[in-house]
């Protein structure tokens, strides 16, 4: 397995909680450089990772690495993703892959005119469970589907350096586009992006959302199948993905990267094994981070294709930009009370 | 003075009371400017969904609170914390606020300055009293420093003192509750909770924000806000279990009662440090590493019963970035204890704010600022029923 050297651009969060701990235990991938703007976040960051190079200019490095991760906010991810596919460098681009369709489609194609391979993080695909999702669906195990219902929530804490997640212009959007990215990539790769209808709420109320629903009607292997997917930055929710079948349902948990549950209404003795299917350690979530980032050092090694490309990323980018159109307010009458009160000039 | 077109900075603006007024003012279509300060970004998600402009920074930053405040019209100090972040920092908001001629300096205070257990006729003209409690005592401290400022730089200034604040997102009187009711089925009341609760919707209390703002003749003054209607604790937690399908008990205990329970606890928390000295080994290197003399108070720590005390004597002992450091982590030792198997009872405060007989009087609000209490306890409540159902707070 050839060894490849990889540069980060983004010293945030993200890359000191999950990239560069779990590159430790990653063996084709050697992270030869980091990219700051703010040149002493970078350089702490080398000192602190062993890291030999530090920048402040992602475009020095373009003869330093074989290729690139992508850790900036989200509104720098298409452009400087481009700067490095255009010089043939693959690039592993954070999620979202970019704030608008028309940008994930310039990255599509500047990665097919120079054969640069173009990764997403969307890391959750790595897991073991919702892989099991995919190989229950798959063998239609669950039967007919009609309904689906997703809910993600808990309270925010992510330890954000440059606070862009909520600043619109850098961000894009608000719990959509950063926890909702990851749910309907799910969605569309479990069941496909055949949506018929659908109708977004959220509660921006000029700034950007914390909580949102998504109400949608798709069709799947000829079946109609209605769902909710709700999603929450300021509450905790049910925290679990239920797909319901005619001959079941299936639980996933997003915060449990092995397991799923399955409640079946026959107990055959074929499917028994996904009852009982349960991982004997919980892996924590640096595995998977390391398992995309094996990934990737392999395809810039030239020996695969990227396991997340950008093709079905895009058609989640389409849709929370359409969902972004759509949308309409959520019920607060608890914000609204006495917002027009005469009392006061 | 109009609120209109006016650009105004809210400190504390990820916090409760911060929060909602920065809903109320820039949601407005009075045109007003809002600004907030965010000390902590992760806890930004409420704020991020208004038209309000963000500026991270630290009120114990003189020059992190002028960057905040140039080019304000108006400063709404609702930032809180230890008593060390209070104290310092309402005076480096408001020598910040005086540097740029801010017109008007909003301090929200509270009626603890008053303690937990007010004299009979209390009303804003009573002396201050100082009574050990953290919270209680950085309000004074604050609230003099405040006055000061008034006396001796003239500053704009409005204290405003609210009472039992309820409503979406406030912690002391409607989330904690609402959890200890979940997770026990019951509540304690004392004496009959035959006490008044002085319990004010949010939005009353941002109305009065508001007139504070507007009445120029309010400067120089505190008024105490609360709502009119006579509410005791037990129509308060009574409205509260009425939100469960099943409503959990309200348990009536005497005084004498709750402090033999409380005696009953004080030995169960001192055994189980003993017992379970792992909990303290995070708290205890730190502390015994940093000096000789801190150890002796990581000992008293450990032997003072009073899990609520310890925060004050932290703050009046040890240097800041120290106090920080160990604050850090003593609440991420004790975090969960609030609703634990401890709080059977309600805590030593608790005791005296659950017995008080005061009823706070809005008297002066009324004639010098015209406050009217526009959302009345029920129709509080309905609101907050709703908000805690949509919080899954309650189902």
């Amino acid at each position: 397995m050839r060894k490849v050297n990889l540069g980060i651009v983004g010293c945030g969060a993200i890359t000191q909680q999950r990239h560069l701990p779990a590159s430790k235990s990653v063996s084709n991938v050697d992270i030869s450089v980091v990219v700051d703007k703010n040149i002493r976040l970078a350089e702490d960051t080398s000192r602190n990772y062993k890291v030999p190079h530090f920048f402040a200019d992602y475009h020095k490095i373009f003869d330093l690495v074989d290729g690139v991760l992508i850790a900036l906010p989200n509104n720098l991810h298409a452009s400087v993703s481009i700067d490095f596919l255009r010089r043939g460098i693959p690039v592993l681009c954070e999620k979202p892959m970019a704030t608008s369709s028309h940008e994930a489609e310039e990255m599509l194609r500047t990665s097919k005119k120079f054969n640069a391979p173009l990764a997403i993080g969307l890391t959750r695909r790595f897991c073991r469970s919702s892989k099991l999702v995919k190989r229950v669906l798959s063998n239609n195990i669950l039967g007919d589907l009609h309904y689906l219902d997703f809910e993600e929530g808990t309270i925010f804490g992510w330890p954000t350096k440059s606070g862009f997640f909520f600043d619109r212009k850098a961000s894009g959007g608000g719990v959509l586009i950063d926890i909702g990215v990851y749910i309907l990539d799910l969605l569309l790769w479990w069941l496909g992006n055949d949506i018929l209808d659908f109708k977004y709420r959220d509660d921006n109320l000029g700034g950007i959302e914390a909580n949102c629903e998504l109400d949608l009607i798709m069709n799947y292997r000829n079946n109609q199948v209605k769902g909710r997917i709700e999603l929450s930055r300021t509450r905790e929710l049910r925290n679990s993905l239920r797909l319901f079948g005619a001959e079941g349902w299936l639980e996933f948990f997003p915060f449990d990267c092995e397991n799923i549950r399955l409640h079946l209404s026959r107990k055959e003795k074929n499917y028994a094994k996904y009852d009982e299917f349960r991982a004997s350690t919980r892996r924590g979530v640096l595995y998977y981070f390391a398992k995309q980032l094996m990934d990737f050092g392999l395809v810039v090694a030239g020996e695969k294709k990227p396991y997340v490309s950008g093709r079905l990323a895009y058609e989640g980018i389409k849709l929370i930009e359409a969902c972004y159109k759509k949308r309409e307010n959520v019920s607060m009458p608890w914000i609204t009370n006495g917002l027009n009160s005469n009392q006061i000039e | 003075m109009r609120l209109s077109g006016k650009k105004v900075l809210i400190t504390g603006a990820t916090g409760f009371v911060g929060g909602r007024l920065a809903e109320r003012l820039s949601l407005s279509k009075k045109n007003i400017k809002v600004r907030g300060l965010v000390h902590n970004l992760s806890h930004a998600s409420r704020l991020a969904r208004l038209p309000v402009e963000m500026v991270h920074g630290d009120v114990t930053s003189l020059d992190s609170m002028r960057n905040a405040v140039n080019g304000c019209d108006i400063v709404i100090h609702c930032a809180i914390g230890t008593r060390y972040v209070a104290v310092k920092g309402t005076e480096n908001t408001i020598k910040a606020a005086l540097e740029h001629d801010v017109e008007r300096f909003i301090h929200i205070s509270s009626v603890a300055v008053y303690s937990y257990s007010p004299k009979e006729g209390v009303n804003e003209e009573s002396d201050y009293r100082y009574s050990g409690d953290a919270y209680c005592d950085s309000k004074i401290d604050s609230e003099k420093i405040a006055f000061q400022y008034h006396t001796n730089e003239n500053l704009p200034l409005v204290v405003l003192q609210p009472t039992a604040i309820f409503g979406p997102y406030a912690m002391s009187y409607t989330i904690r509750p609402i959890n200890m009711l979940k997770n026990r089925n019951y509540y304690v009341l004392i004496d009959g909770g035959n006490s008044p609760s002085n319990a004010v919707y949010i939005d009353n209390v941002i109305d009065a924000i508001e007139l504070a703002i507007k009445e120029d003749n309010a400067i120089g003054h505190s008024f105490i806000i609360s709502d009119d209607k006579l509410v005791t604790w037990k129509q308060f937690f009574t409205a509260y279990a009425k939100m469960f399908h099943n409503p959990p008990t309200l348990l009536n205990l005497s005084s004498k009662e709750v402090e033999i329970e409380r005696s009953k606890q004080r030995k169960e928390i001192l055994k189980e440090i003993l017992f379970n000295p792992e909990k303290l080994l995070e708290l205890l290197p730190i502390i015994a590493r940093e000096s000789k003399s801190l150890r002796f108070i990581a000992y008293s720590l450990i032997n003072n019963p009073s899990l609520e005390n310890k925060l004050t004597m932290l703050d009046s002992h040890l240097p800041d970035a120290l106090r920080e450091k160990i604050e850090t982590h003593y609440r991420s030792i004790f975090k969960d204890r609030s609703i634990s198997s401890f709080d059977r009872v309600p805590s030593d405060s608790g005791i005296e704010i659950f017995t008080s007989k005061v009823q706070f009087p809005i008297k002066k609000a009324r004639e010098k600022l015209g406050y009217r209490p526009g959302v009345s306890f029920e129709e509080g409540m309905k609101l907050t029923e709703k908000w805690l159902k949509y919080q899954r707070l309650i189902s």
